[in-house]
């Protein structure tokens, strides 16, 4: 049996149309702003945009199942097109598959519950918010060693109080939420203890302390340092139902953590589990 | 996956200017140093999308990925700033002017070999699934 390289018809339709797509109208923004968006003023306004074109040539998302407005796509339909809108800095962006997002949808969409999904998933997917993914954080904290883990949650009547500093948080600026990775049990320096938190941008306990200046321009938003005082006692219960700590809810850390892999090259049995895709 | 279309875009650049610029007689294109350098980004283009390809396989097929995955990652992240690198060498000094968007793509990728777990820990980990590999199969 022949190995085979060549994409089935409807999938090579996908990604010429990707090109396409890229060439005519996404390099010409990518030209006009020189690919540099982490300061660029009117940057939400190219994102929307270029969102906006994808969604109406029923491009944006297409990692996505087709209940949230995607194709659905396979690991190698995704390596596919992720390949040719990588073809312009900006193409990830305008097609709503640029990291930290991309790999949030896939993981939202694999280990999320429905009510989860409702409420982050289907905005997510639609370009209508962004959101990130928090897990590093400052030394002596989780970096190449997720063991380091040093943010923590605890249970308090009702819900959790969440306690840490992350850093490189991209896109964290502007974000409608973020996917916080804390410790539930053990002490920095212990393997696993891990969960996965979903907290609302408008949470008052996550402060951006400042944006970091890297190297890169155009992941969007850049990368910030967060702080992390997130408190949802039962005292505060009530007054915060309406605003986002009443919506600290807690996601499910697969055991396994390969589903997560395929998103993010990350290395499930290695001690790395740093995972926004590129 | 999306890094390596950036690779080919880079690549793409750096094949318009040498094959419009002359010098010493000839255009760029046509210098074995050059050629070599335009070759060597052809081939980490095919590695790396077959390594992707692969790794894909395996995750489609339900399959362990972990090697696969961290092989792909290091390959690619590294073969794709080798890429944009020999993109700007042959594109002369436009190429790591604003006057190009090269110069902007050979920033954009260097981080991408310490996100998504830095190379080191990817090695570290094949390594080690290596030697515990050969340990139960207990002979060469
Ligand atoms: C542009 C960018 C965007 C990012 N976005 C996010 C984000 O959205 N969310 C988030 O949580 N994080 C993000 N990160 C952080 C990223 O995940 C970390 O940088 C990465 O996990 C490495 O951790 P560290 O920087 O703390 O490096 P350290 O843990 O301090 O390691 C430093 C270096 O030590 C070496 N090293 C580490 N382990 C080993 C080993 N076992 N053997 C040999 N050498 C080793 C490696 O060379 C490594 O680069 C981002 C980083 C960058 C640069």
């Amino acid at each position: 049996m022949a190995i085979r390289f060549d994409l089935e018809p409807e999938l090579a339709a996908l990604v010429q149309r990707i090109r396409e797509f890229v060439r005519d109208v996404v390099i010409p923004v990518e030209l006009a702003c020189k690919g540099s968006l982490h300061d660029a003023p009117d940057a939400e306004d190219i994102r929307r945009r270029l969102q906006a074109e994808a969604r109406a040539a029923g491009l944006l998302a297409p990692h996505v199942g087709e209940r949230w407005g995607g194709h659905g796509l396979d690991v190698r339909g995704q390596a596919a097109v992720f390949e040719e809108a990588g073809y312009s800095l900006l193409g990830p962006l305008a097609l709503n598959i640029s990291a930290p997002d991309e790999g949030n949808m896939h993981l939202l969409e694999r280990v999320a519950t429905l009510a989860q999904q409702a409420k982050y998933l289907a905005p997510l997917a639609a370009g209508d918010v962004r959101s990130c993914f928090a897990m590093t954080e400052p030394p002596p904290g989780a970096g190449s060693d997720p063991r380091a883990l040093a943010t923590h949650a605890t249970r308090v009547e009702g819900g959790w109080r969440i306690d840490g500093t992350k850093w490189f948080i991209t896109g964290a600026r502007g974000a409608a939420f973020a996917i916080v990775m804390a410790r539930t049990s053990g002490a920095p320096g212990d393997r696993g203890g891990a969960t996965m938190f979903l907290v609302d941008g408008g949470n008052p306990g996550m402060q951006i302390v400042r944006d970091l200046d890297t190297l890169d321009h155009a992941l969007f938003a850049g990368h910030s340092e967060v702080l992390l005082k997130i408190a949802w006692s039962p005292t505060t219960r009530s007054s915060a139902r309406s605003t986002a700590a009443s919506n600290t809810r807690r996601c499910v850390w697969p055991r396994r953590a390969s589903p997560i892999a395929c998103a993010g090259w990350a290395s499930p049995a290695a001690p790395t589990t740093s995972r926004w895709p590129t | 996956m999306r890094w390596l279309g950036l690779a080919r875009r880079a690549h793409d650049l750096a094949l318009a200017h040498v094959t419009a610029r002359e010098a010493f007689g000839s255009r760029l294109a046509e210098l074995g140093m050059v050629q070599q350098q335009i070759a060597d980004n052809e081939i980490d283009i095919a590695a790396s999308r077959a390594l992707i390809l692969h790794t894909a396989w395996v995750l489609d097929t339900g399959g362990d990925a972990g090697t696969a995955s961290s092989i792909a990652k290091t390959f690619v992240s590294e073969a794709v700033g080798r890429i944009v690198d020999r993109a700007m060498q042959m594109t002369g000094a436009v190429g790591t002017s604003g006057d190009r968007l090269l110069s902007r793509y050979w920033r954009e990728v260097r981080p991408f070999r310490i996100y998504d777990g830095p190379s080191e820990t990817h090695r570290w980990s094949i390594a080690k699934r290596a030697v515990s590999s050969f340990k139960k199969r207990g002979r060469a």
